[in-house]
């Protein structure tokens, strides 16, 4: 979880802990010895499918128990009507609920309620989505929501027909408006933005860009030290997938942004991303102007080099590339 | 509460401490003694808790009007006038004398939690803080998303803000910051180290800091500042609280609560009429006699400063929704320095919406207070009472109409029409209500401050206990308590220092900080209303410790 510090244990405590733990170790391994060899039977019973049940309670990340639990159940859907396999479905379905409620992060969780959505004879787009915003709502940050959530919109859009761009680009401004500190949400509107603008053909679509660009320096301004600003800022410039500037067009906006850039290093002169902005754009706009870089990019990156010692290398080598 | 009778403490008997006066300070002593074994007496003139912070019923306040006007008011507080409409039931106003908001990062909060007199009480939000600039109240934005989503700051005014707000966090480690302007008036140290712009300063000052002016010196008004920007997020959205039915009169109920089970004996509507020190007997306007053996705690302090505070009550018949944020019932109001026409403090409002329980619904109680004092003081604040009648009247009129041509509106590229702001504020400006306010109370009085406990000395058979604070926040309570409870106990080590026996004991404190993410992963709540939730504060206890 995002900076949430780890708590300290006392060695005594620590003791205590491994000896409990011991025997919890003992136990699982007889259990998971019992599954693998159930599978390695290619048992493919209800009574296989508890064990599975039992053993991915206590570690939903060992995928290959998920894979085993999906050959079961395909298995068992062989022989069943549809109606029966969508309740066999929806029960599954109601597991993997209460395994995403203890690890939201677990990619083989979402992976597999994938798989029942794929296998459900009638999925319920609307309660996934209602699922995804949930579980966003009590972390907007995980990225296994997000890529789920365009997983679910599209099942929606094919089920229904209908584009979905506009309400989900929406609740990107929501969520960013909330806390604009989330990478996905602003990944998710560099997706959403290109379909956007294809489908709504009356906005504007050098005035969007200006707005978003807007949007982006509120939130550089506001925290400079926050990557995933840095980041939309950076698409918004370079992309072609928004609007096709001319390359005058271009020099312009990277001038303008430099600019503004700068401002704020005036007033921050020790951030990172400032500089390594900088640097960047101001190579940027030499490649299209096709004159030599200007010494304050050496600057930049030697001043680079004092603050975030750590990356020094990668510097100095772009120092060389210069 | 009945008067129970515990063996050793009746009318002819003995008791380790007298306390004269069920105030909030008063009442946490008792508790905290009382739960160390100590033999307490506590009493009061009045025939209700909580003294000079108590929330009274009109029938109440009129006996106490004349109380305070009469020649032997021994009370902070004096010159009251007080006007009440015909027909109101007197039993559905609880008019809190003393209003005071409880901010989330304080240790009096920390102190209900850990001696759960929390349990007695419901707690409000309070997330609505506005500051009177340019004839309008603007809300003051209090986090990061706020300010980044304000359409009215600069960006480079952003930057400032939120480089301030991340210095304030951790004030106290960067002492070479502010070192030099210790003593130096807050609004300067602003400016200059900040480069923070007048309007900033006020809001940082007055609505956020809750000071009456920029004057006040850096290092005081650092913590206050700090204390705000610490107390969002802490339970949701809102940096403070209130408690239903009058803060400070149900918290020292609660804490007399706690007392009288921890063993104390109350009698209200008890005057001491006389103490004699060498024998160390009390004299009780019953007749009864008492032997103290240790000391008096009283509230009847002789002394009083020069400083004093000007309020205000004002009962309308309206309530004030528009005020409030979502689910909440109450609002602080901030008219800073000189913008009433030449007013060098602040005059504070809080707005108590029938949501607090203190008037009934469609009615709300403003209350105002201001550090400049008598005639001065009631000027401005009839002044501040002008704008607010004017402000509501204008937000919450369905009759407002103006003109719009199409030029004036600009469309956004998500196609949202927008109209010109200068134009909205010259419309809003211009606006004449049709209708007027309907006042059902109106009081005025003075409230002096008075000696504090620790003039007195260990050796002082009686000492005294202050009187409320002039701060709208609760400030100080605690260490007041803790002086008091020293100088009859010797140590502080001890206070509150209770083991509660009870089923559950579990340990589980999860959510220990302010981070919303680590709060939401500990807590299964799906609806966040707010408006009327009993908070479960044990959960959130956390690294709070006294």
């Amino acid at each position: 979880m995002h900076s949430v510090k780890r708590e300290r244990t006392s060695a005594k405590a620590r003791e205590e802990r491994r000896r409990r733990e011991a025997g919890k170790i003992v136990e699982y391994k007889a259990l998971v010895d019992k599954v693998l060899t159930s599978r390695k039977n290619q048992n493919y019973t209800p009574d296989a499918l508890s064990l599975t049940t039992t053993l991915l309670k206590q570690n939903p990340e060992y995928y290959t128990i998920w894979n085993y639990r999906r050959e079961i159940l395909t298995s068992i859907f062989q022989e069943q009507p549809a109606e029966t396999i969508q309740s066999n479905i929806d029960n599954e379905l109601q597991f993997l609920f209460a395994r995403l409620m203890e690890f939201p992060k677990c990619y083989w969780i979402w992976n597999h309620r994938q798989w029942c959505l794929e296998t459900s004879p009638s999925p319920s787009w609307k309660f996934e989505l209602g699922l995804v915003t949930k579980m966003l709502e009590r972390d907007a940050r995980n990225f296994h929501g997000w890529h789920y959530r365009r997983y679910v919109v599209k099942g929606m859009e094919q089920a229904t027909g209908k584009s979905l761009v506009r309400p989900e680009f929406d609740y990107t401004t929501t969520k960013i408006n909330a806390n604009f500190s989330n990478f996905s949400a602003w990944h998710n509107r560099t997706k959403l933005i290109p379909r956007l603008l294809n489908d709504e053909p009356e906005i504007d679509a050098r005035k969007f860009l200006e707005s978003e660009i807007n949007l982006i320096t509120q939130a550089i301004y506001t925290d400079p030290d926050d990557q995933s600003v840095w980041l939309y800022h950076r698409w918004l410039i370079t992309s072609d997938d928004i609007v096709k500037l001319s390359s005058e067009e271009r020099k312009d906006l990277l001038t303008k942004e430099i600019k503004s850039i700068q401002e704020l290093l005036d007033v921050e002169p020790d951030s990172k991303w400032c500089l390594q902005s900088l640097a960047f754009y101001r190579c940027l706009l030499t490649r299209l102007t096709g004159e030599a870089v200007e010494p304050s990019v050496l600057g930049y990156l030697d001043k680079l080099q004092d603050i975030d010692p750590m990356h020094k290398k990668r510097y100095e080598d772009w120092k060389l590339q210069l | 509460m009945a008067t129970t009778t515990t063996p050793g403490v009746d009318s002819t008997e003995t008791c380790d401490v007298l306390i004269y006066g069920t105030g909030l300070v008063e009442s946490v002593v008792a508790a905290a003694l009382a739960w160390q074994g100590t033999n307490v007496l506590h009493i009061d003139s009045n025939p209700y808790y909580g003294g000079s912070w108590a929330a009274l019923n009109l029938d109440e306040l009129k006996a106490w009007t004349d109380r305070v006007n009469s020649a032997s008011n021994n009370t902070p507080f004096s010159d009251a006038y007080l006007y009440i409409s015909r027909n109101l039931d007197p039993r559905k106003y609880a008019i809190d004398l003393s209003p005071h908001i409880l901010f989330t990062r304080v240790d009096l909060l920390s102190l209900l939690i850990k001696s759960r007199v929390s349990r007695y009480l419901e707690f409000k939000p309070l997330g609505s803080f506005h500051t009177f600039e340019q004839d309008s109240f603007e809300k003051v934005p209090g986090t990061k998303e706020d300010i980044f989503t304000s359409q009215t700051l600069t960006l480079l005014t952003k930057r400032s803000l939120m480089r301030f707000m991340k210095f304030v966090i951790d004030w106290e480690q960067n002492i070479i910051v502010w070192q030099d302007y210790k003593d130096e008036p807050i609004s300067k140290f602003l400016e200059e180290k900040f480069g923070l712009d007048v309007p900033q300063i006020v809001e940082l000052v007055h609505s956020i800091g809750l000071l009456p002016t920029p004057k006040t010196s850096t290092e005081v008004a650092l913590g206050k500042i700090k204390r705000y920007l610490t107390s969002m997020q802490v339970y949701g959205n809102f940096p403070a609280m209130y408690s239903m039915y009058g803060t400070g009169g149900e918290l020292a109920q609660g804490f007399c609560r706690s007392a009288a089970v921890a063993g104390t004996v109350y009698r209200l509507g008890t005057k001491l009429v006389g103490f004699d020190e060498t024998t160390g007997v009390a004299e009780l306007d019953s007749g009864d006699r008492i032997k103290v053996t240790e000391k008096i705690i009283s509230s009847e302090a002789l002394v009083t400063h020069d400083e004093e505070v000007t309020r205000m009550v004002a009962v309308v018949e309206k309530d004030c929704k528009e005020w409030f944020a979502e689910g909440e019932s109450a609002a602080v109001v901030v008219f800073p320095v000189d913008t009433l026409d030449g007013n060098q403090a602040a005059v504070q409002v809080l707005v108590m919406g029938s949501g607090s329980g203190q008037c009934p619904s469609g009615q709300a109680i403003w209350y105002l207070s201001t550090q400049e004092i008598g005639e001065l003081g009631r000027k401005f604040l009839y002044v501040a009472l002008e704008k607010l009648e004017e402000t509501i009247l204008r937000e919450s009129t369905e009759d407002f109409e103006f003109d719009v041509n199409e030029e004036e509106i600009a469309y956004l590229p998500n196609g949202l029409p927008v109209i010109s702001s200068v134009r909205l504020g010259e419309s809003l400006r211009n606006f004449t209500p049709k209708e007027s306010l309907k006042y059902l109370l109106k009081l005025t009085y003075s409230q002096k401050s008075t000696v504090s406990p620790i003039e007195a000395t260990a050796d002082s058979k009686v000492i005294y206990s202050a009187a409320p604070g002039f701060s709208l926040a609760f400030e100080g309570i605690v260490d007041q308590a803790k002086a008091l409870y020293e100088l009859v106990t010797g140590t502080t080590d001890d206070f509150f220092d209770v083991d509660f026996e009870d089923e559950d004991d579990d340990a589980t404190v999860t959510a220990a900080t302010a981070d919303p993410e680590a709060r939401e992963f500990s807590e299964d709540k799906d609806e966040e209303d707010v408006g009327g939730h009993q908070y479960d504060f044990e959960e959130v206890a956390g690294e709070m410790t006294i």
